[in-house]
Protein backbone atom coordinates (compact mmCIF):
# COMPACT_ATOMS: atom_id res chain seq x y z
CA UNK A 1 0.00 0.00 0.00
CA UNK A 2 1.32 3.56 -1.15
CA UNK A 3 0.83 5.79 1.91
CA UNK A 4 2.88 8.83 0.65
CA UNK A 5 4.99 9.98 -2.02
CA UNK A 6 5.99 13.28 -2.98
CA UNK A 7 9.11 15.30 -3.94
CA UNK A 8 9.95 18.16 -1.30
CA UNK A 9 12.21 21.08 -0.95
CA UNK A 10 15.54 21.18 0.76
CA UNK A 11 14.25 23.14 4.02
CA UNK A 12 14.03 21.87 7.80
CA UNK A 13 10.67 23.51 7.29
CA UNK A 14 9.20 21.45 4.40
CA UNK A 15 10.85 17.97 6.39
CA UNK A 16 8.35 18.89 9.39
CA UNK A 17 5.50 19.46 7.08
CA UNK A 18 6.15 16.55 5.45
CA UNK A 19 6.64 14.00 8.42
CA UNK A 20 3.33 15.91 9.83
CA UNK A 21 1.42 14.65 7.01
CA UNK A 22 2.73 11.51 6.88
CA UNK A 23 1.69 11.00 10.65
CA UNK A 24 -1.64 12.11 9.64
CA UNK A 25 -2.09 9.42 6.88
CA UNK A 26 -0.76 6.75 9.26
CA UNK A 27 -3.30 7.83 11.51
CA UNK A 28 -5.76 6.42 8.59
CA UNK A 29 -4.33 2.85 8.83
CA UNK A 30 -5.26 0.56 11.75
CA UNK A 31 -2.22 -1.36 12.08
CA UNK A 32 -0.09 2.17 12.24
CA UNK A 33 -2.18 3.97 14.44
CA UNK A 34 -0.23 2.84 17.26
CA UNK A 35 0.98 6.26 19.38
CA UNK A 36 4.68 5.19 20.61
CA UNK A 37 4.83 3.93 16.54
CA UNK A 38 4.08 7.06 15.35
CA UNK A 39 6.53 8.77 17.74
CA UNK A 40 9.44 6.52 16.51
CA UNK A 41 8.44 6.74 12.94
CA UNK A 42 8.28 10.68 13.37
CA UNK A 43 11.85 11.03 15.04
CA UNK A 44 13.24 8.25 12.00
CA UNK A 45 11.70 10.07 9.21
CA UNK A 46 13.18 13.71 10.82
CA UNK A 47 16.41 12.15 10.80
CA UNK A 48 16.75 10.78 7.30
CA UNK A 49 15.00 13.56 5.52
CA UNK A 50 17.31 15.87 7.89
CA UNK A 51 20.25 14.44 6.51
CA UNK A 52 19.21 14.82 2.91
CA UNK A 53 18.57 18.36 3.57
CA UNK A 54 21.91 19.07 4.91
CA UNK A 55 24.46 16.30 3.75
CA UNK A 56 22.90 15.12 0.70
CA UNK A 57 21.67 18.48 -0.96
CA UNK A 58 23.53 21.13 1.25
CA UNK A 59 20.31 23.18 1.71
CA UNK A 60 20.08 24.19 -2.24
CA UNK A 61 16.96 25.82 -3.19
CA UNK A 62 17.43 24.16 -6.77
CA UNK A 63 17.74 20.60 -5.04
CA UNK A 64 14.52 18.31 -4.45
CA UNK A 65 13.91 15.17 -1.83
CA UNK A 66 12.21 12.10 -2.98
CA UNK A 67 10.52 10.54 -0.05
CA UNK A 68 8.52 7.54 -0.20
CA UNK A 69 6.27 5.82 2.07
CA UNK A 70 5.11 2.11 1.77
CA UNK A 71 3.20 -0.36 4.09
CA UNK A 72 3.99 -4.38 2.82
CA UNK A 73 1.90 -5.91 6.53
CA UNK A 74 3.80 -6.24 8.60
CA UNK A 75 6.54 -3.82 7.55
CA UNK A 76 6.59 -0.37 6.94
CA UNK A 77 9.04 1.06 4.58
CA UNK A 78 10.76 4.31 3.65
CA UNK A 79 12.35 5.23 0.83
CA UNK A 80 14.00 9.16 0.68
CA UNK A 81 16.64 9.97 -1.86
CA UNK A 82 18.46 13.25 -2.54
CA UNK A 83 20.50 14.80 -5.17
CA UNK A 84 23.83 14.98 -3.57
CA UNK A 85 26.72 12.92 -3.74
CA UNK A 86 25.48 10.26 -1.93
CA UNK A 87 27.53 9.11 1.48
CA UNK A 88 29.40 5.95 3.24
CA UNK A 89 28.42 5.28 6.64
CA UNK A 90 30.84 3.09 8.80
CA UNK A 91 28.24 1.31 10.47
CA UNK A 92 30.79 -0.91 13.12
CA UNK A 93 31.29 3.11 14.71
CA UNK A 94 27.37 3.57 14.02
CA UNK A 95 26.45 0.28 16.11
CA UNK A 96 29.44 0.61 18.91
CA UNK A 97 28.55 1.70 21.87
CA UNK A 98 31.24 5.09 22.28
CA UNK A 99 30.59 8.28 23.50
CA UNK A 100 26.97 8.96 23.67
CA UNK A 101 27.69 12.61 24.03
CA UNK A 102 29.36 12.87 20.79
CA UNK A 103 27.37 14.30 17.59
CA UNK A 104 29.33 12.33 15.21
CA UNK A 105 26.78 9.19 14.62
CA UNK A 106 24.24 10.49 16.95
CA UNK A 107 21.12 10.26 14.02
CA UNK A 108 22.10 6.83 12.92
CA UNK A 109 22.66 5.62 16.44
CA UNK A 110 18.82 6.25 17.05
CA UNK A 111 17.69 4.80 14.06
CA UNK A 112 19.27 1.63 14.95
CA UNK A 113 18.69 1.57 18.47
CA UNK A 114 14.77 1.68 17.36
CA UNK A 115 15.30 -1.55 15.50
CA UNK A 116 14.56 0.08 12.13
CA UNK A 117 16.52 -1.85 8.75
CA UNK A 118 18.50 0.86 7.25
CA UNK A 119 20.32 0.39 3.94
CA UNK A 120 22.26 3.29 2.23
CA UNK A 121 22.52 3.23 -1.68
CA UNK A 122 24.47 6.05 -2.77
CA UNK A 123 22.28 9.16 -2.56
CA UNK A 124 19.25 6.95 -1.41
CA UNK A 125 18.36 5.57 2.14
CA UNK A 126 15.69 2.93 2.73
CA UNK A 127 14.64 2.55 5.90
CA UNK A 128 12.16 -0.65 7.15
CA UNK A 129 10.23 -1.33 9.87
CA UNK A 130 8.80 -4.93 11.46
CA UNK A 131 5.42 -3.56 12.93
CA UNK A 132 5.85 -7.03 15.10
CA UNK A 133 8.68 -5.88 16.97
CA UNK A 134 5.93 -3.48 18.79
CA UNK A 135 5.20 -6.15 20.85
CA UNK A 136 8.28 -7.15 22.28
CA UNK A 137 9.61 -3.64 23.29
CA UNK B 1 9.98 29.33 24.92
CA UNK B 2 8.78 30.41 28.59
CA UNK B 3 11.64 31.26 31.21
CA UNK B 4 11.02 31.84 35.18
CA UNK B 5 13.31 31.85 37.76
CA UNK B 6 12.52 30.64 41.35
CA UNK B 7 15.21 29.88 44.19
CA UNK B 8 18.00 30.25 41.97
CA UNK B 9 16.36 27.72 39.40
CA UNK B 10 16.05 28.59 36.29
CA UNK B 11 12.88 26.52 34.29
CA UNK B 12 12.74 27.19 30.78
CA UNK B 13 9.28 25.76 29.08
CA UNK B 14 9.77 24.54 25.43
CA UNK B 15 6.53 25.76 23.88
CA UNK B 16 7.37 25.07 20.26
CA UNK B 17 8.82 21.26 19.06
CA UNK B 18 12.67 20.69 19.72
CA UNK B 19 13.18 20.17 16.08
CA UNK B 20 15.66 21.21 13.59
CA UNK B 21 13.40 24.68 12.06
CA UNK B 22 13.03 25.76 15.78
CA UNK B 23 16.52 24.97 17.65
CA UNK B 24 18.85 27.94 16.40
CA UNK B 25 16.11 30.49 17.65
CA UNK B 26 16.31 28.24 21.41
CA UNK B 27 20.03 28.39 21.59
CA UNK B 28 20.27 32.04 20.71
CA UNK B 29 17.27 32.51 23.81
CA UNK B 30 18.84 30.18 25.52
CA UNK B 31 22.22 31.70 25.77
CA UNK B 32 20.99 35.13 26.72
CA UNK B 33 19.20 33.61 29.40
CA UNK B 34 22.44 32.26 30.72
CA UNK B 35 24.53 35.23 30.21
CA UNK B 36 21.78 37.23 32.60
CA UNK B 37 20.75 34.65 34.95
CA UNK B 38 24.48 34.46 36.98
CA UNK B 39 23.00 33.15 40.35
CA UNK B 40 21.65 30.04 38.77
CA UNK B 41 21.87 26.74 40.58
CA UNK B 42 19.68 24.72 38.45
CA UNK B 43 18.37 25.06 35.19
CA UNK B 44 14.92 22.59 34.68
CA UNK B 45 13.75 22.19 30.73
CA UNK B 46 9.96 21.63 30.83
CA UNK B 47 9.12 19.45 28.15
CA UNK B 48 4.75 19.20 28.60
CA UNK B 49 3.88 21.01 26.26
CA UNK B 50 6.00 19.59 22.87
CA UNK B 51 4.93 16.21 20.99
CA UNK B 52 8.65 15.93 18.27
CA UNK B 53 12.32 16.10 19.13
CA UNK B 54 14.79 14.84 16.20
CA UNK B 55 18.68 14.59 16.89
CA UNK B 56 19.09 18.32 16.57
CA UNK B 57 16.76 18.47 19.28
CA UNK B 58 18.63 16.09 21.61
CA UNK B 59 22.07 17.82 20.49
CA UNK B 60 20.74 20.85 21.40
CA UNK B 61 19.61 19.42 25.31
CA UNK B 62 23.12 17.53 25.13
CA UNK B 63 24.84 21.15 24.88
CA UNK B 64 22.91 22.75 27.26
CA UNK B 65 23.72 20.20 29.68
CA UNK B 66 27.55 20.60 29.15
CA UNK B 67 27.03 24.21 28.68
CA UNK B 68 25.30 24.16 32.10
CA UNK B 69 27.26 21.74 34.23
CA UNK B 70 30.37 22.92 33.48
CA UNK B 71 29.85 25.54 36.20
CA UNK B 72 28.53 22.96 38.69
CA UNK B 73 25.24 23.81 38.30
CA UNK B 74 22.27 21.41 38.21
CA UNK B 75 20.29 20.13 34.94
CA UNK B 76 17.53 17.57 34.82
CA UNK B 77 14.48 17.70 32.16
CA UNK B 78 10.77 17.48 33.46
CA UNK B 79 7.49 16.94 31.64
CA UNK B 80 8.27 14.33 29.12
CA UNK B 81 5.93 12.03 27.65
CA UNK B 82 6.34 8.28 27.71
CA UNK B 83 7.80 8.06 24.35
CA UNK B 84 10.07 10.84 24.28
CA UNK B 85 11.41 9.38 27.97
CA UNK B 86 12.23 6.09 26.40
CA UNK B 87 14.44 7.81 23.58
CA UNK B 88 16.22 9.31 26.31
CA UNK B 89 17.02 6.24 27.89
CA UNK B 90 17.41 4.64 24.50
CA UNK B 91 19.88 6.67 24.13
CA UNK B 92 21.51 6.80 27.36
CA UNK B 93 21.01 10.36 28.19
CA UNK B 94 19.61 9.17 31.88
CA UNK B 95 23.22 8.27 32.76
CA UNK B 96 23.71 12.33 32.84
CA UNK B 97 20.98 13.89 33.98
CA UNK B 98 17.75 13.22 35.40
CA UNK B 99 14.27 12.63 33.36
CA UNK B 100 11.13 12.88 35.13
CA UNK B 101 7.62 12.41 33.36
Amino acid sequence: MLIFREEIASTYESVDEVVREIVNRCKNVDELNIKSFLFKMSVILREILNNAVEHGNKFDPLKRIYCEVRFHRPVIEFVVADEGEGMEIDMETTNSEDDVLSVRTRGFKIIKKMRFDVRVDGNKVIAAYDLTNIDEE
Amino acid sequence: MLKTVENNAMHIKFQQDLIAPNVKDFEGKMNRYLEEETDLDEVVIDMSAIDNIDSVGITFIISMFKNVTKDGKLFRVTGCNSDMKQLFKLMRLDDFFDIEE
